[in-house]
């Protein structure tokens, strides 16, 4: 028999939750109504806090914390839009866009690009920081998928979802700093690593244009990052969602 | 009796030619008198030797031919307070017999008798903070470890002094290896550990021949009270001397950091509860447990207990290694130990990448945790770099920003992309083009990157630039183009 | 990167990942491809993580190295006393490098490491070459 988490109580933005004591603070706000950007973090994948895009302030703490991987608190105060955060995530946002080459316009998830979600959201529309133009390239050498590493903000959804999800684990982060890149099997052309088995599930969770079907063109692709937690729970839970 | 020498035979002197003093000095006295000994402290003057006269005396000398003597009345040796250091110099590194001899693992036999939480409680009575650079009290931290119920703990040495101009624990692997492995014996009997690990440097070979020929003569001898220890060698990168990525290279994988909670001593090392303290932390162990954590406690100030070593280098006339009672003021170091600077100094810097600098004005500040932190550097693992007139500091703040951007492990937006614009930033300072906006951005990114960075190496990263912003922002100011007024 | 806790490992040397590829570099002087390739089969690792873990580390060479190895200390203290000069005239004399972040020789700086050996001097003069 299982038994029940005790329940929390605090604060987010002056208004009161009540929680299981093992829930996140990510998990709190939203189900509140209330909304933080993330980018990194995908529900169903184990969270990293490596964007920094959910931090929030949390009273007594002298730091600011990544809500997707803080645990609730009895009697936490909590706060996810002072000027400071909103100051914090605009220079984040135009931080991802200086950091690639990212050109809305012909990129193959515009509008659907959760990249671009977010820097609606803080308010961005162009980066105050100078554009770095990374010399990068465009791995075309799978059969039906492509990555153009342009356009990849390094949030290792695709890493986590091949390596918990399908077990294949082609992906990981290689090298480090500004010279990190995601790389397949031993660095090679992801059409010559036997591991992937083209179950597509990186491209359905990647979220901006940097890996995508080949066959979709301009504003076409369609992601499904809702995927992964589908997965997760069927393979963990048995427990299957009929959309 | 004749005269006996004591030869050092560290990195520092190795580099200068102890080879050559060694083989003339065996020639003279014949090898069965000159013993080759860890750090003698004034590397500046490398190679050093130590004569040892039968009338109880000793001099110093330095030189391939040992043509100068040195003198062991200066401030420089005679202000020192070696508790950590106190057998470095003395002892053969390479001779377990000789560290037996004087005294290692007897306090590690005596502890044995006593009981665990008895050594916990001495360590927190003697005020210990991780010398490491974040100050946690060792005695807590020892607490919490040995609070956890798991049956199998961890005890891990943090050996990756990567901070530039420090070299505090590299000599005290080389000199003294006995002693970090009694401390850590020592710290495993208190927490209830099975197991040790030593994370060090790969920069640093002559530290990993010491410590294996150590750990191999103490396990034969069986004076580590049967704990295995094992050594784990990096593999160049800075951001592993950050804890949860240490144990993530001690693992094997990447060093990347990860968000705390849960602590290593919670979840460390394959998920077990792991004690982590640096090399000069628990080599100050022994000396604690065996005199007491009151008497280690009556040195230093209220908030900075016992003693420190630091790496003196720079633009200093006497460089090497120094070990002082915390709250020693800066100018006692640079001024009467130091012997002043080889050229007007300017600053200290202290604290590595992620300290700041302390102006030649501020040289009264006692030398403890809080009083450098109120200034805006930090005490870290006791880098002291003397900064001279002939230093700009913008460009002093981008030799540390592009360490930085080169040892960022990537993990974490802040850091990966804000310590490139950082340095980007900077070169407009240092070649003189920059603007008004560009001081006001470059504030202004230093405080996202410090505020919102992942582990310490990005949230400690734009600590030079604020440091030397707040006490030389003039420099700056001068550096915008021409004919713009801030 | 590894995203699940892993079980608690045999313990002992040579058994973790970085231990295994310091052999490796000792044996050949760098990590060659087919020597991962293997690597990861005898540990029963994916191929991406063991090159994750090999390129992240800046002292694994993933090309040979040259006949000599110089490495230049790029430490304060060596910056303070003119590591820049001293990299300089080794570009100057077409010397191939690499740089570390700190050797730990602080009192001789400014430093190199010339095929293992530490060297210091005046940054002009390299009178070791």
């Amino acid at each position: 028999m299982s038994v029940d988490p005790p329940v929390v109580h605090g604060h987010i933005n002056g208004q009161v939750f009540s929680a299981a004591a093992d829930a996140t603070l990510l998990q709190v706000i939203r189900a509140a109504g209330l909304q933080v950007p993330t980018l990194c973090h995908l529900d169903g994948l184990t969270p990293v806090g490596a964007c920094r895009l959910c931090l929030v302030a949390i009273e007594g703490h002298p730091k600011l914390e990544p809500a997707c991987v803080t645990t609730v608190a009895e009697g936490m105060v909590v706060h996810t839009h002072t000027p400071e955060l909103e100051t914090y995530r605009r220079m984040a946002v135009e931080l991802f866009f200086a950091e690639g080459n990212h050109v809305c316009a012909f990129c193959v998830a515009n509008g659907s690009c959760e990249l671009q979600d977010v820097a609606v959201e803080v308010g961005m529309d162009h980066s105050r920081f100078p554009y770095q133009y990374p010399q990068r390239h465009v791995d075309a050498s799978h059969t039906q998928f492509s990555l153009d590493h342009h356009r990849c903000i390094l949030c290792t959804r695709c890493v986590r979802v091949c390596d918990e999800i399908e077990g294949a684990h082609v992906w990981d982060v290689g090298y480090r700093g500004s010279a990190c890149s995601i790389i397949a099997g031993l660095d090679q052309p992801w059409g010559e690593v036997a591991a992937c088995t083209s179950c597509g599930k990186c491209v359905d969770v990647c979220p901006t244009g940097a890996l995508f079907r080949k066959e979709d063109g301009t504003a076409e692709k369609h992601p499904h990052p809702e995927r992964a937690a589908q997965l997760a729970e069927a393979r963990h839970e048995h427990r299957w969602t009929n959309p | 009796m004749a005269v006996s020498w004591r030869c050092c035979d560290a990195t520092a002197c190795r580099a200068a030619g102890a080879a050559a003093l060694r083989q003339r000095l065996e020639a003279e006295v014949g090898a069965e008198r000159v013993k080759p000994v860890g750090c003698l402290r004034l590397c500046g003057q490398a190679p050093l030797a130590a004569a040892d006269h039968p009338d109880g005396s000793t001099e110093l000398v330095a030189g391939v031919a040992g043509e100068r003597r040195l003198d062991l009345d200066h401030p420089f040796f005679a202000l020192q307070r070696p508790v950590v250091l106190e057998r470095c110099g003395l002892v053969d590194p390479s001779s377990i017999d000789d560290a037996l001899a004087q005294g290692a693992y007897a306090t590690l036999a005596a502890c044995r008798l006593r009981r665990a939480a008895e050594l916990v409680e001495e360590v927190v009575r003697s005020g210990l903070r991780g010398r490491g650079g974040a100050g946690y009290p060792t005695g807590r931290k020892w607490q919490l470890v040995a609070a956890q119920s798991g049956a199998h703990k961890v005890v891990v040495c943090n050996a990756d002094e990567g901070d530039p101009g420090a070299f505090m624990d590299r000599s005290v692997m080389e000199g003294d290896p006995h002693r970090l492995l009694e401390g850590m014996a020592i710290a495993a009997q208190a927490v209830g550990a099975a197991e040790a690990y030593i994370y060090v440097r790969a920069e640093y070979p002559l530290a990993i021949e010491r410590l294996r020929t150590a750990i191999a003569a103490a396990t034969e001898r069986g004076v580590l009270a049967g704990l295995p220890i094992q050594l784990r060698i990096g593999a160049g990168a800075y951001v592993c001397g950050e804890e949860t990525a240490l144990l993530h290279s001690i693992e094997g994988g990447r060093g990347t950091p990860r968000p705390r909670p849960p602590y290593p001593a919670v979840s460390g090392l394959w998920g077990l509860p792991t004690l982590i303290n640096n090399v000069e932390t628990f080599a100050a162990i022994p000396a604690i447990l065996r005199e007491g954590g009151d008497w280690y406690a009556a040195m230093g100030t209220a908030g900075s207990k016992g003693t420190k070593v630091f790496a003196l280098s720079g633009a200093i006339t006497h460089t090497g290694l120094i070990e002082v009672e915390m709250g020693t003021s800066l100018r006692t170091i640079v001024e009467a130990m130091g012997g002043g600077g080889s050229g007007v100094v300017k600053a200290v810097q202290t604290g590595g990448p992620s300290g700041g600098c302390i102006p030649a004005e501020l040289l009264d500040t006692p030398v403890d945790y809080a009083s450098l932190q109120e200034l805006g550097s930090i005490m870290g693992s006791g880098g002291m770099v003397v900064i001279d007139a002939a230093m700009a500091m913008p460009e002093l703040a981008r030799y540390f920003m592009r360490f930085c951007v080169a040892e960022s492990c990537g993990k974490c937006l802040p850091c990966r992309a804000g310590t490139v614009q950082l340095e980007q930033l900077l070169d407009r300072f240092v070649e003189k083009r920059a603007s008004p906006a560009d001081l006001a951005q470059l504030e202004q990114l230093c405080g996202m990157v410090k505020a919102t960075s992942l582990c310490g190496l990005g949230q400690s990263a734009p600590n030079p630039v604020l440091s030397t912003l707040r006490f030389f922002r003039a420099e700056y100011e001068a550096a915008l183009a021409p004919g713009v007024v801030p | 990167m590894a995203t699940k806790p892993e079980p608690p490992a045999p313990h002992g040397l040579g058994d973790s990942l970085v231990e295994r590829l310091h052999a490796v570099q000792q044996q050949h002087g760098y990590l060659p491809p087919e020597e991962l390739q293997r690597l990861a089969r005898a540990m029963a690792r994916p191929l991406s993580e063991v090159m994750g873990v090999a390129s992240f580390y800046h002292l694994f060479r993933l090309v040979p190295p040259g006949l000599h190895r110089c490495v230049v200390c790029r430490g304060t203290a060596c910056f303070v006393r003119g590591s820049e000069r001293l990299e300089a005239s080794l570009r100057q004399r077409g010397v191939a490098f690499e740089t570390a972040s700190c050797v730990g020789a602080c009192g001789q700086a400014p430093v190199l490491v010339l095929d293992g050996a530490v060297r210091s001097g005046d940054p002009g003069e390299l009178p070791w070459l």
